[in-house]
C-alpha cells in the first residue's frame, strides 16, 4: 500500500482529499474503524467533510479514564461530534457494555433532572459550556455525587466553569482534551501535572508551532494520518499555541499551552460564536451611531449556572451621542442584530437565560495597538 | 423459523427474564393464555415506569429520550439487536438526518452494524446537511417526512443522486412526497421511536400512487382501534402488544408480495 501525502495547510486542501480515505476503507472493510466528520463552519470558514480513522481505541485517551463505568451521558453541540463520541464508547473496547446517552440542547429542560435519576450516569462528556448548562438543571445531590468522571474537548475550559464543575460534582474528576474535527485527538493522555489548557502531544500527531510573535505564541500545525494510506501535512488548525521549554514533571519533554484562536477573530463560548466579521457586519448597519468599538466576553457564575455576558465599549457618532436613552436603544438594536449562532441572535440567548443583556459603554477613543484586537474574552 | 415459534421463544424469556419482571406484573397469569389476550401495554406504562425496570438485558447500546409532551421517557436499544431493525435500504454510502436528534444516531448506528459507513446530518443547519451529502455522494437518505422536506425545499438537487429516501415516520403526507420524489426511490418504513420499525411500504402500490404497507418480519401487528405491534426481538425494552395510537384500514391483498397483510393509515 503506498501512501498519499498531502502537503495539505489549509481547510480547503483538506477538503479536496477528505474522502481518499474510502479507499482504505474498501481495503479493510471495517465500517467502524472510521468516522465521517464536519466543521460547522461557524469560525468564518467555509466547512470541511471528511472521512479519517478514529483516533482512539481501548485503553488511550477518554476511555482509559471511563474504566469501570457503564453509563455515560455526552453533551456535544454538532451530531457527528455526538456520534464520533458516542461509537468510541460504544466499538471500542469491543467487550465493553457502556451505555451512552447523547444529549440535545432541546432536552435542557427542568425535567432533564429525571432523566438523569432514570438513567443514572455515571460520566459525563462534552463540551465545558453544554456541561454546564445541562448540569444547572440538575438539582438531585445524590445524581451529582454519584458522577466519578468529566472529560471535556472542543472548547477551553475556564477558570471560572472548572470553579462550577468542582462545586457543583464534588466526586468527580475533571480531564480537559485537545481534539478537533478533522484531526480527532491532538493531546494525549493528561498525566495530573498539567494545569488548565495545557497539554502533551497525542502520540498519533506531529506538531509544529509556526510564526511565533516575542512571547513564543504561534500558530498551530499538526501532521496526521487521515486515513492509513492518506497523511495530512502541516494542516494549519488555526489555534494559537505556545510550546513550553520545560520538561513535565512526569517525565514528558513536550507540552503546549492552547491560548485560542489565532487571530482572535472570534470567541467561542457558552454555545455562542462571536464572530468578528458578523460584529463588522452589524456596525456596518449602525454605523450612523457607531464609530469604533471593542467587546469583551466573560462568564459569570450565578447560584446555580453559569450566564455569559457581553461588554461593549463603543465610540460614538454625534448623531448617537444626541440620542436619548442611547444606551438602550444600541444595546436593543445590536442584540437583535447580531447571530452568535447559525440561526440564533444575541437576544435570543438572553430571552433563553444564556446571557445577560447586553451592556453598552460609552468612551472617547481607544488606544492605538499594532495590532487591533477588537473582540476578546475575559 | 416461523412469526409464530419467534414469539412463543420470547415470550418465554420474557416470563422467566430475572432481569425485570416489568411484563410479568402487566400480564399476571394472563400469559397461560392466547397471545392476543395479554394486556396491552400504552405509553403510559413506560412513562410510570423507570428504565431500570424494564430492561431486559444489558448489553452495551445507546439510550434515547422519547419526548411525549408534555413529558418524556427513556428506551435503550442494544448494538446486538438494532442490527435486525428494518430501517430500511442503507446503500453504499447513506446520510441520515432526522429531525428528532436522538432519532439520527440511533439509525446512524444501524448503518453500522450492517457493515456501512453513515454519514450524519445536521438537523439545524440544512445548509452544512446539504454540503455534506454532496461532498459524500450520498446514495442513500434515511429521514422522517418533515426534515425530507426540508431539505429537499432547501436543495432540490440532492435527490439527482439519491437511489433511496428511507422514509421512517408515523405520519406520512404521502401527496407531499409524492412532489418531492419519484416513487420508485421512495421507501416508507412505519414505526415509533420506542417501538422502532414494523412496517414497510409496499413497492407495487407505490408505483401505483397508493401507501400501503405490509407488516415487517419481524414484527406482529393486531388491529384492534388502533394499531398494537408486537417486535419479535428482545429489545433492551421490549415491545409486547403496545398500542401505538396509529389509525388504519385494512386493504384487500392484491399485490405480489409475499405478506398478504396489507393496510394504509388513516
Amino acid at each position: 500500500m503506498s501512501v498519499h501525502y498531502f502537503m495539505t495547510t489549509n481547510k480547503e486542501q483538506l477538503n479536496n482529499v477528505g474522502f481518499k480515505t474510502l479507499n482504505d476503507l474498501k481495503r479493510n472493510r471495517n465500517a467502524k474503524d472510521y468516522i465521517i466528520r464536519i466543521t460547522s463552519g461557524t469560525s468564518g470558514s467555509n466547512p470541511v467533510a471528511l472521512a479519517r480513522t478514529r483516533s482512539n481505541k481501548v485503553g488511550t485517551g477518554p476511555l482509559f479514564f471511563y474504566q469501570g463505568m457503564r453509563r455515560v451521558i455526552a453533551f456535544w453541540g454538532t451530531l457527528n461530534a455526538r456520534l464520533s463520541r458516542a461509537t468510541q464508547f460504544l466499538f471500542y473496547p469491543e467487550d465493553g457494555d457502556y451505555t451512552v446517552l447523547a444529549v440535545d440542547s432541546r432536552d435542557l429542560r427542568p425535567d432533564l433532572n429525571d432523566i438523569f435519576r432514570d438513567f443514572k450516569p455515571e460520566g459525563l462528556c462534552g463540551f465545558p459550556s453544554f456541561v454546564v448548562r445541562a448540569l444547572s438543571f440538575i438539582h438531585d445531590t445524590k445524581i451529582l455525587r454519584d458522577i466519578r468522571a468529566v472529560s471535556f474537548s472542543g472548547e477551553a475550559l475556564s477558570e471560572v466553569q472548572e470553579s462550577f464543575l468542582r462545586h457543583k460534582l464534588p466526586n468527580a474528576t475533571l480531564e480537559n482534551h485537545y481534539a478537533s474535527a478533522e484531526i480527532g485527538c491532538i493531546s494525549g493522555k493528561p498525566c495530573g501535572y498539567l494545569l488548565r489548557n495545557q497539554y502533551h502531544p497525542h502520540g498519533r500527531v506531529t506538531l509544529e508551532n509556526v510564526n511565533l510573535d516575542s512571547d513564543g505564541v504561534g500558530e498551530l500545525l499538526v501532521s496526521y494520518h487521515l486515513g492509513p494510506s492518506v497523511y495530512v501535512n502541516r494542516y494549519a488548525t488555526g489555534d494559537a499555541v505556545r510550546f513550553l521549554n520545560t520538561k513535565c514533571a512526569c517525565g514528558n519533554p513536550i507540552t503546549f499551552e492552547l491560548l485560542g484562536r489565532k487571530n482572535f477573530d472570534f470567541i467561542k463560548f457558552l454555545g455562542a460564536t462571536f464572530l468578528r466579521e458578523e460584529f463588522e457586519r452589524v456596525m456596518s448597519e449602525l454605523s450612523r451611531y457607531v464609530k469604533d468599538y471593542r467587546g469583551e466576553a466573560r462568564e459569570i457564575a450565578l447560584s446555580d449556572t453559569l450566564v455569559g455576558e457581553l461588554t461593549l465599549k463603543v465610540v460614538g457618532t454625534p448623531a448617537f451621542l444626541d440620542k436619548k436613552d442611547r444606551k438602550e436603544f444600541l444595546r436593543d438594536e445590536i442584540s437583535k442584530r447580531l447571530f452568535v449562532t447559525p440561526s440564533k441572535t444575541y437576544a435570543n440567548l438572553v430571552a433563553e437565560g444564556l446571557f445577560l443583556p447586553l451592556k453598552i459603554e460609552i468612551t472617547g477613543s481607544f488606544e492605538h495597538c499594532i495590532k487591533t484586537v477588537k473582540l476578546r474574552r475575559i | 423459523m416461523t412469526k409464530l415459534t419467534t414469539l412463543q421463544s420470547l415470550l418465554g424469556r420474557i416470563v422467566t427474564s430475572r432481569e425485570s419482571d416489568f411484563y410479568r406484573k402487566i400480564w399476571g397469569t394472563a400469559y397461560r393464555g392466547k397471545f392476543n389476550e395479554l394486556p396491552a401495554v400504552t405509553v403510559n406504562d413506560f412513562l410510570h415506569t423507570p428504565l431500570e425496570h424494564r430492561m431486559y438485558r444489558h448489553d452495551k447500546g445507546l439510550v434515547k429520550i422519547i419526548k411525549r409532551t408534555p413529558i418524556q421517557f427513556l428506551i435503550q436499544r442494544s448494538l446486538a439487536e438494532l442490527k435486525e431493525e428494518g430501517y430500511g435500504i442503507t446503500g453504499e454510502r447513506p446520510t441520515v438526518l432526522f429531525e428528532d436528534p436522538h432519532e439520527s444516531l440511533e439509525k446512524t448506528l444501524w448503518c453500522y452494524e450492517r457493515g456501512v459507513l453513515p454519514a450524519i446530518g445536521e438537523h439545524a443547519n440544512l445548509s452544512i446537511s446539504s454540503f455534506l451529502i454532496d461532498r459524500y455522494k450520498s446514495d442513500s437518505l434515511l429521514c422522517d417526512c418533515v426534515i425530507l422536506e426540508k431539505l429537499l425545499t432547501h436543495s432540490a438537487a440532492i435527490s439527482s443522486h439519491i437511489n433511496v429516501f428511507n422514509i421512517i415516520d408515523n405520519n406520512f403526507k404521502f401527496e407531499k412526497l409524492r412532489k418531492l420524489a419519484l416513487p420508485h426511490k421512495l421507501n416508507c418504513i412505519l414505526g415509533l421511536p420506542e417501538t422502532g420499525a414494523f412496517a414497510s411500504s409496499c413497492k407495487e402500490h407505490l408505483e401505483k400512487g397508493e401507501l400501503v404497507f405490509h407488516p415487517n418480519e419481524n414484527s406482529i401487528i393486531e388491529f384492534n382501534k388502533t394499531i398494537i405491534v408486537t417486535k419479535l426481538i428482545l429489545m433492551p425494552t421490549p415491545i409486547i402488544r403496545y398500542v401505538t395510537g396509529i389509525s388504519f384500514v385494512l386493504r384487500a391483498h392484491t399485490c405480489n408480495c409475499k405478506e398478504d397483510i396489507s393496510f394504509s393509515l388513516v
